[in-house]
């Protein structure tokens, strides 16, 4: 998971992709573009990252949207409370989340 | 600091002002701090409720400038204070940190008597967060509802009474862009200021009691802990306990042993035990504000957002995924980035004719009406010359400042530190040290300030380095002077080669910046890769009322540097190169202008090339500039040039004034028609060679793009880094390189042509 091209080749593999009427939970960075997903866990709690995210209002239970990469694959663009957000891969690998099919 | 209000001098509006004070003599004073989000239009709201009244400050003891102004409302006068924008009060950066110091009162002032917290109509959730916040340090607070035209473009109908019933705070509701409720704002202030009920900080239950309790304890048993801090000490203390690895906990490590550290960590996990062991005290504290939000929400808003698809953010949205496409926003960029560079140029000619036209005709008064002597040539050579020289390239400075400042307040600068992250991160910077850079364009200074945004060290520094790389103003009037001077006026369709030229040396600047991070992230400042959260703000139309005023206030930070600096040294190289004056030199003098018969001596004092030449040779400065003068001679520079060099050291726009100090008393022209243009381009070795070559004026140029010629950099960077290291470390290096350059220029371009 360290390695971007890693994670950009999980990314478009099908074994990554949720399962018909199954959720599965992945990392904010292997979220597709356009997708919609929810926010379960954190990986490191105490990550300067992660807790300027909580206060901003990602927390466990928030929706999110990943609106766009930026040109070179990286930083992402997120929408959650209806305001958008910009942050890096590695950071994005901190927050837990899970897709829905439906 | 406050103090200082009343004292205006030099105010326009001073007449006016008086009456106001007088009318207001019997009211009372209040120090009232705005605060809240980035992007909710704070400082548009600042402005538009100070207007002119309005002066950059700085905090006694640390260094970042903040906004102060004063407006006056039916009961007293009210000074305002804009703070940094921050998202919660947990500091994480300095400037953040300073936003919650000067709330506290533990940055030397005493706490605010009242707090307008600016918050973001269109992003209540998360903008009411920090409110919450705000409410617990028991300071008289007015919500200010700002942006309220544009929710209601969103389709959002917020019904502010409810709101301030469920807040439990008073809302008042306004448009800095319209006006709109900006009359009522100051009777609702006035009403929060005198009829609320005193509270004491930490009156109202925290988000969490049991930690408020343990923060408490914690207070009790460490006296030391922010002593400075009065009521707010538990409040402080709190925060450090939540704020894992933030700027409090490291403030009370400082001051009270590294063992603190652990200490907090050990109440942190006793309290996380008992009260939820898989999650933290941050987590903890965001889900139980956001709940107390949304319960102040409940019914405010009419029609969800989802629902608001208006055609015209329906258009925004187009308009923002044209501006982020991979392909097409990244052209657009360097499209937008060209126009700004060729408008800069062409729109400003007419301006700096006239400009140009206006300052030689009042030197031409001067030399008309005084009697020939010391202070007829310190008037027309020195103070009018020097600084009309400066004031000349204003016109370009205050396009260029209004193009940032349109890109910053229209919420694109955000898109293009998105945009351009992962470029800035090949240098070993990050987006965030985009908008520095880009503010070095216009200024190192406030680039250098504004790197405070970036949370990590190591970045910052690598920023403060590479800043003054950037082409600022003061290098702009070199630059277009030089170019002027001799770079052929030829072009092709739209393009012309003086603009090529200008456009070449940005990016001479911008490599030699990334260049440097580059070599400072691989050595000095090694270390991970640190974090990037930045929100991209919706697309908005700027406020162009409070555009104008930022950018007269730009134009008049550098009017008064090109006053006081420029001025001091312009006279001083005037009196360098017109002394000594002593019998010597005027026999040097008169000997010289013997040879010329037939001319009375009494009305025209002898004004040949070769007396004035033998008199400047003689000068301090002329001895200078020989003394140097081998040193720089492999740039192709003679000892006029290296004394022009030298003089502009300490503010590098001063190479102008210097040049035209010295060829206005020196110069082998006719000084009534003839330009400084025309002077630099027609100067010549003794020996009658040209001393300006292409190559030389390019070397002169390059010199320039590389070298660290801003005492005013050199200060701000001790005052930001702390220590002399830097500042001394990046003159070194960039005046070596600076110097390496014009040579690399000089034997190229020789050796080609």
């Amino acid at each position: 998971m360290s390695d971007p091209t890693t994670t950009a080749r999980l990314r478009s593999t099908a074994a990554d992709r949720p399962g018909p009427g199954g959720a599965s939970p992945s990392t904010l960075a292997e979220l597709e573009v356009g997708a919609k997903a929810r926010v379960i866990d954190f990986r490191d709690r105490d990550d300067r990252s992660v807790q300027r995210l909580m206060h901003l209002g990602l927390l466990v239970g928030i929706e999110i949207e990943m609106v766009r990469r930026a040109p070179a694959g990286d930083p992402l663009e997120i929408r959650l409370l209806g305001f958008a957000l910009s942050l890096r891969r590695r950071e994005a690998r901190l927050v837990l989340v899970e897709t829905s099919s439906g | 600091m406050i103090g200082r209000f009343g004292r205006r001098r030099r105010d326009p509006a001073r007449g006016r002002r008086r009456t106001e004070l007088v009318q207001l003599s019997t009211g009372r004073q209040a120090r009232v701090a705005l605060i809240g989000n980035p992007n909710t239009g704070k400082t548009s709201l600042f402005n538009a409720l100070t207007g002119l009244r309005q002066k950059v400050a700085n905090v006694p003891g640390v260094t970042v400038d903040l906004g102060r102004g004063r407006f006056p409302t039916p009961r007293r006068w009210i000074d305002l204070v804009d703070l940094p924008g921050l998202y919660a009060l947990a500091p994480h950066s300095p400037d953040e940190e300073i936003a919650l110091d000067f709330l506290t009162g533990a940055g030397g002032e005493p706490p605010p008597d009242a707090v307008i917290a600016v918050v973001d109509a269109t992003q209540l959730e998360r903008s009411l967060y920090l409110v919450t916040q705000l409410q617990e340090l028991g300071l008289p607070l007015l919500v200010a509802l700002n942006l309220f035209d544009a929710a209601g473009a969103e389709g959002k109908v917020i019904d502010a009474e409810r709101l301030s019933r469920q807040l439990g705070a008073a809302v008042v509701v306004t448009s800095a862009l319209t006006g709109f409720g900006l009359d009522l704002l100051p009777h609702e202030l006035d009403r929060v200021l005198d009829d609320v009920v005193p509270e004491q900080p930490g009156d109202r239950p925290g988000p969490i009691p049991p930690l408020r309790q343990a923060a408490r304890r914690w207070a009790t048993a460490h006296p030391a802990a922010f002593r400075d801090a009065g009521p707010f000490r538990e409040l402080l203390v709190e925060r450090s306990l939540i704020d894992v690895g933030g700027a409090l906990e490291r403030r009370l490590v400082d001051a009270l042993g590294v063992p603190t550290r652990g200490d907090l960590a050990e109440v942190r996990h006793d309290l996380l035990r008992s009260l939820a062991p898989r999650k933290s005290l941050t987590e903890l504290e965001a889900e139980a504000r956001y709940a107390r939000v949304r319960e102040a929400l409940a019914g405010v808003v009419e029609r969800d957002e989802a629902t608001a698809y208006s055609p015209a953010a329906r258009r925004r949205l187009r308009a923002d995924h044209l501006l982020s496409h991979p392909v097409l926003g990244s052209l657009l960029f360097f499209l937008t980035m060209a126009v700004v560079f060729q408008s800069v140029f062409s729109w400003a000619t007419p301006l700096m004719d006239a400009i140009d036209a206006a300052t030689g005709w009042c030197a031409d008064l001067v030399r008309a009406n005084l009697p020939e002597g010391v202070l007829a040539s310190l008037l027309a050579d020195g103070v009018i010359a020097g600084v009309g020289a400066v004031v000349i390239f204003l016109p370009q400075i205050l396009i260029l400042f209004t193009f940032l400042l349109l890109l910053e307040d229209s919420g694109y600068m955000a898109r293009a530190a998105f945009l351009v992250d992962r470029l800035m991160r090949l240098c070993g910077l990050s987006g965030q040290s985009f908008l520095p850079m880009l503010s070095s364009f216009a200024c190192a200074i406030p680039g250098i300030m504004a790197t405070r945004v970036i949370p990590n060290r190591r970045d910052r520094l690598a920023t403060i380095m590479a800043a003054p790389f950037m082409t600022c103003s003061a290098r702009l009037p070199v630059y277009a002077f030089l170019i002027a001077a001799f770079v052929p006026r030829r072009s092709w369709g739209p393009v012309n080669l003086q603009g090529l030229v200008l456009f070449a040396l940005y990016l001479l600047g911008i490599l030699g910046g990334i260049a440097t991070a580059l070599l400072l992230k691989r050595s000095l400042l090694r270390g991970p890769t640190p974090t990037f959260l930045l929100e991209l703000p919706p697309y908005r139309r700027p406020d162009l009322r409070s555009l104008a005023l930022r950018v007269m206030q730009r134009g008049r930070l550098f009017l008064t540097r090109a006053g006081t600096v420029i001025f001091a040294v312009t006279v001083v190289v005037w009196a360098l190169a017109y002394f000594p004056r002593d019998a010597a030199s005027k026999l040097a003098v008169e000997a010289s202008a013997a040879p010329v018969p037939g001319v009375s001596a009494e009305a025209e004092p002898p004004s040949s090339r070769d007396a004035e030449a033998a008199q400047l040779a003689g000068s301090y400065l002329g001895q200078m500039g020989r003394a140097v003068e081998p040193l720089f001679e492999p740039l192709g520079w003679d000892w006029r040039v290296s004394s022009a060099v030298i003089a502009s050291f300490p503010a590098r726009e001063v190479l102008l004034a210097a040049l035209g100090t010295i060829y206005a008393l020196g110069s082998e022209v006719d000084e009534q028609d003839a330009g400084l243009i025309d002077r630099v381009r027609t100067a010549r070795w003794p020996d009658g060679r040209l001393i300006f070559t292409l190559p030389v004026a390019l070397g002169l140029m390059v010199f320039f793009a590389f070298c660290l010629q801003c005492g005013a950099t050199m200060a701000t960077m001790r005052r930001e880094t702390g220590s002399w290291r830097w500042p001394i470390l990046a003159w070194l290096y960039m005046t070596g390189l600076g110097y390496l350059g014009a040579w690399l220029v000089v034997r190229i371009g020789s050796t080609v042509g």
